[in-house]
């Protein structure tokens, strides 16, 4: 399962879609796509990655032909995981 | 009868910093700095909330720890002065004001101001010092802003690099800058670009981008409730533009376009 970091301070969405976070004493610029998914995972105490998926399609849409939906958002969690912005939790 | 050292007091941001002189020219030495700091002098009977002490011997080593100076000569003194003045302010108003490294200048009149935000060599002081005429002085060094978004003035001298190994510490007043008002808010923010050759050009920043950008340019930003929030305020109030240039000099016709002037 997914949360948002421990160690998240802040979030600021823009109306271009992408977002900047506070991790700790860090700000960093997110994408649309890493920003769709902090949204998502901020108003759920915590989500499995299909979950993910199925919002950053319905935001999205679908992926272009060829292209793996689940293989983009499953990237893109691993890229906020690292700087601590999204973490793994166990499952209650 | 023994003398009693010369004392002053500055007021940094609501913090009243103590400073007290010793060793050769003591006198000299508090007399310049009264006038380096003339718009940043507290009420006199206003209480330190912390104490300097500023100690000048020929042939002594520089040195700046929290509460004591030592320099070989008043230059560096007041140069490291500056330093620690600043850096008390800073500390003492972390999570409460939103503290940015840049300069201000304003309207005279209205107090609207631009904030021009870049690191250290990108030009603040020399805006000051060129533009301060026209535009009144409100800092060269950090704009802070309380939860409303109110500006606080902190018109210190500014540090000018006239060629020497240390920076000259010269008082607006010297420099012949206008008094910035009381009130001051927030006009424009102006992430500073300055490149040799450069043609003068503009871009407007999107939110996230110049919030992140700017956070970059912030003292104590984590200290604050909400920081990026407090960004994104002044942002959406003041907006946010990013201005490459190549003189110090074009960013005379910013400042007239940003705070109103009539062409």
């Amino acid at each position: 399962m997914i949360a948002l970091g421990p160690g998240v301070r802040d979030i600021v969405y823009g109306e271009d879609g992408t977002a900047v976070v506070m991790v700790e004493q860090e700000v960093f610029a997110i994408s649309p796509l890493a920003a769709e998914i902090l949204a998502t995972v901020s108003k759920a105490s915590e989500l499995d990655l299909d979950a993910l998926v199925e919002a950053a399609e319905a935001a999205f849409g679908p992926p272009p032909p060829g292209q793996d939906a689940g293989a983009a958002v499953a990237a893109c969690v691993d890229e906020l995981i690292r700087p601590g912005v999204l973490a793994h939790v166990s499952s209650a | 009868m023994e003398r009693t050292p010369p004392r002053l007091s500055i007021d940094v941001f609501g913090t009243v910093v103590g400073i007290g002189f010793e060793g050769k020219d003591a006198s000299r030495l508090a007399g310049e700095t009264r006038r380096a700091w003339s718009r940043c002098l507290p009420p006199a009977n206003a209480e330190p909330d912390k104490q300097i002490d500023v100690h000048v011997e020929p042939g002594s080593a520089v040195v700046r720890i929290e509460e004591e100076i030592y320099a070989p000569d008043a230059e560096t003194a007041l140069e490291l002065l500056t330093q620690s003045v600043t850096i008390a302010g800073l500390t003492r108003a972390a999570g409460r004001l939103l503290m940015l490294h840049a300069c201000g200048l304003s309207d005279p009149t209205t107090g609207r101001t631009a904030v021009l935000v870049g690191p250290s060599g990108m030009g603040k002081s020399t805006a000051c010092q060129l533009h301060g005429r026209r535009w009144a002085y409100v800092t060269d060094e950090c704009v802070a802003l309380d939860q409303d978004g109110v500006l606080t003035r902190y018109p210190k001298p500014l540090s000018l690099d006239r060629g020497a190994s240390v920076k000259a510490q010269v008082g607006p007043d010297d420099l012949g800058l206008a008094h910035a008002p009381e009130r001051l808010e927030p006009a424009a923010v102006l992430l500073l670009d300055r490149r040799e050759g450069a043609a003068l050009t503009s871009r407007e920043v999107p939110l996230t981008e110049a919030v992140a950008r700017l956070a970059e340019h912030t003292s104590y930003l984590a200290a604050l409730p909400e920081p990026l929030q407090r960004l994104a305020g002044l942002v959406r109030r003041a907006g946010c533009t990013e201005v490459t240039y190549g003189s110090t000099q074009e960013l005379a016709a910013v400042l007239g376009a940003v705070l109103g002037e009539e062409a």
